[in-house]
């Protein structure tokens, strides 16, 4: 094993991959951008370099910054999380040309799976169903023609894309070329590369992934599945594990179809196959992530298994801890993005200061953190700044948990997506587990279902707080207006509650 | 004091008494309210239900956010009740056309330029927020007159872009 590991990240999943390391007992070391000194993961870690300023490009993207810390640190391994520089294979070349291991897969088989059509190519060469729509790179005309025989509504996606990035939904032919201008555009500015593909649109689908691992000896297992369908804009916001609609039966089908997608492609390390699956049980192949997922603790919760840890494992060489028939999934595991998002406002993003701080804690609840009080919000980075993640004997047991965490959860400073948790968490579809990736979009709002007697005492804390002013308006100073939704500092209140 | 809490179109007149008392509707009520951290964190017993609420005030509009809930409310004793309704007479006709952010991001392309003539719903500026570049519409027919941004810009939300008069 590693002696010194480097995380080349920052936020939640940062500091989730430092814990590992510390729990190994393995020195670590951090990188930051100017404005993170003060965040968790530089406190965390036994020693933090600073890489640049704010903006991503000149920091947690730098390359060569993050490779010659390594080397001054003497750093042997490092973590790049997710996002970032995750599935960069040139930065996982970087790596091993300076003597470092890269926690993650060889280089190559990132490549090959990051392009998107190939990944389509390979997984299919293996007998593995694959989403209807093209295989080449294609020229503008080309992509016109071939999207007849892709039939619609369909995607016109980035092959080097990933996050809902350069992607666009065409419901008509005449919306196409334009379509396929913007998606382009993103593309490149996103990844640098604006090769698109098509791809049909599969409606009602669920969005079912498998969580696999793979060591370097040829050894690969699966972990199951988790259930994403919970999606706004095609940005996952809830992942359980297990899914409500896989039996053993399908469970096991799927799961050697990921594995032998993995097989093709040469994976080594920890890795996601995800897959659509349709109303009549069809799965079909969608992509591969080549890294650590953002949802991967409930795959956790559920077999026990901590998948950093064999992360860590695999890349310093050593056999997969488990086998395939040591793998059970036990009772049920949900996670929650919490966001800096305003909920109610179409999801903008919010910034601020954290003011205020209680998190959830007690039987059954994990969250993945790196707020604290004073943490600054910016646009700089992702806005996901927290997991809260929960785990009963079975799914109801789960969601009444999770209720009972997300009310216990209040941050103050920003707009979080927490309001909306809670309202999914009421609706009686979601409870029933009807549920595909277009449920946010298109059969949830956050209008519905309002209670009256919050509203009444809503309207009852509005008049006493006037009250309140009323009374204190000749001796103390006007209040200054607070910005909108961000739960900012109220005013002076010292006339209350004594 | 008499207040009037609006929420949406409802209504609900709101006495408040001595002694930790009032009436919504006539109705009384015992309530014991606190603030918890002197932000926006408030403890209220309503007849000894317990609620935690966080409030965000904006002028005499309360976002009350109570489980999941938002309520916006707008709070008026006789003296506010009277200058609203001597606002809502005003009519302020606008010369010109301020297209504005309507959520924070980075600007990737102006396509007009000053002087450019433009027709209505035609798209002005390229925004990239929330991982989409979103195109930025005019709301009617015009001459643009400003152009108060460049690509590469980083705006927050409502800032003024482009003017059309």
């Amino acid at each position: 094993m590693f002696k010194k590991v480097l995380v080349a990240n920052r936020g939640e999943i940062a500091v989730r991959v430092l814990r590992a390391c510390r729990e190994l007992g393995l020195q670590t070391v951090a990188v930051y951008s100017e404005v993170d000194r003060s965040a968790l993961h530089v406190r965390y870690a036994d020693e933090a370099y600073c890489i640049g300023p704010a903006s991503a490009r000149e920091s947690y993207l730098r390359i060569d910054r993050i490779i010659d810390v390594a080397v001054r640190s003497k750093a042997e391994a490092i973590h790049p999380g997710y996002g970032f520089l995750a599935e960069n294979d040139d930065f996982a070349r970087a790596c091993t040309e300076a003597g470092i291991v890269f926690i993650g897969p060889p280089a190559a088989a990132m490549r090959a799976m990051g392009n998107k059509i190939q990944a389509r190519r390979t997984v299919s060469q293996q007998g593995v169903p694959v989403v209807p729509g093209t295989y080449e790179p294609l020229r503008d005309e080309e992509m016109l023609v071939a999207a007849n025989q892709v039939g619609f509504p369909l995607f016109v996606k980035a092959t080097a894309g990933g996050g809902g990035k350069g992607m666009r939904r065409v419901e008509r032919i005449e919306d196409l070329a334009n379509a396929i201008t913007r998606a382009r555009s993103e593309a490149e500015s996103a990844f640098g590369d604006g090769t698109l593909y098509l791809e049909r649109i599969v409606k009602p689908a669920r969005h079912i992934e498998f969580q696999i691992l793979a060591d370097a000896r040829g050894n690969v297992i699966h972990l199951g599945e988790r259930e994403c369908s919970i999606q706004r804009r095609h940005q996952k916001m809830v992942e359980e594990s297990p899914s409500l609609a896989l039996d053993e039966k399908l469970r096991e089908k799927m799961g050697t179809a990921a594995v032998a997608a993995a097989q093709a492609a040469g994976y080594v390390n920890a890795g996601t196959i995800e897959f659509l699956l349709d109303k009549d049980r069809n799965f079909y192949f969608l992509e591969m992530n080549t890294r650590l997922q953002v949802e991967h603790p409930v795959t956790e919760l559920v077999t026990g298994i901590d998948i950093v840890k064999e992360q860590l494992r695999i890349a310093s060489g050593r056999p997969l801890s488990y086998r395939q028939g040591d793998v059970q999934q036990r009772g049920w595991a949900i996670e929650c993005r919490i966001t800096a998002e305003d909920a109610f406002n179409g999801f903008l993003p919010s910034t601020g200061k954290i003011i205020s701080l209680h998190e959830p804690t007690g039987p059954g609840v994990r969250l993945e953190s790196a707020l604290y009080g004073g943490f600054e919000v910016s646009l700089y980075y992702d806005p996901l700044i927290a997991k809260l993640c929960v785990w009963g004997s079975d799914r109801a047991t789960a969601i009444m948990r999770m209720k009972r965490a997300l009310g216990e959860y209040k941050i103050l400073g920003v707009s979080t997506s927490i309001p909306f948790h809670q309202r999914l968490f009421q609706s009686t579809s979601f409870i029933g587990g009807m549920i595909d990736t277009s449920f946010l979009d298109e059969r949830f709002s956050m209008e519905q279902g309002g209670s009256d007697e919050r509203e009444r005492v809503a309207a009852i804390i509005a008049a006493l707080l006037t009250h309140d002013r009323r009374q204190h308006a000749l001796n103390i100073p006007p209040p200054t207006s607070s910005t909108r939704g961000g739960w900012k500092r109220f005013g002076n209140w010292e006339g209350l509650g004594r | 004091m008499r207040y009037t809490a609006i929420i949406n179109d409802k209504t609900y007149e709101i006495e408040v008494g001595a002694n930790n008392t009032v009436a919504v509707n006539g109705k009384p009520h015992r309530v014991d309210f606190r603030a918890i951290d002197g932000n926006a964190q408030f403890s209220l017993l309503l007849d000894n239900t317990s609620w935690e609420a966080l409030v965000d005030r904006n002028g005499d509009e309360y976002r009350v956010l109570i489980g999941g809930d938002l309520n916006v409310v707008v709070v008026q004793d006789e003296r506010t009740r009277k200058m609203a309704k001597a606002e809502g007479e005003q009519t302020a006709p606008m010369g010109e056309a301020i297209i504005k952010a309507p959520m924070p991001g980075l600007v990737r392309g102006v396509v007009v330029n000053v002087g450019d003539n433009v027709a209505a719903k035609q798209g002005v500026v390229i925004l990239e927020a929330m991982k989409m570049e979103n195109e930025l519409r005019t709301p009617r027919e015009g001459i643009v007159k400003e152009v108060r941004v460049k690509a590469g810009d980083r705006v927050e939300q409502g800032q003024p872009l482009l003017i059309i008069k």
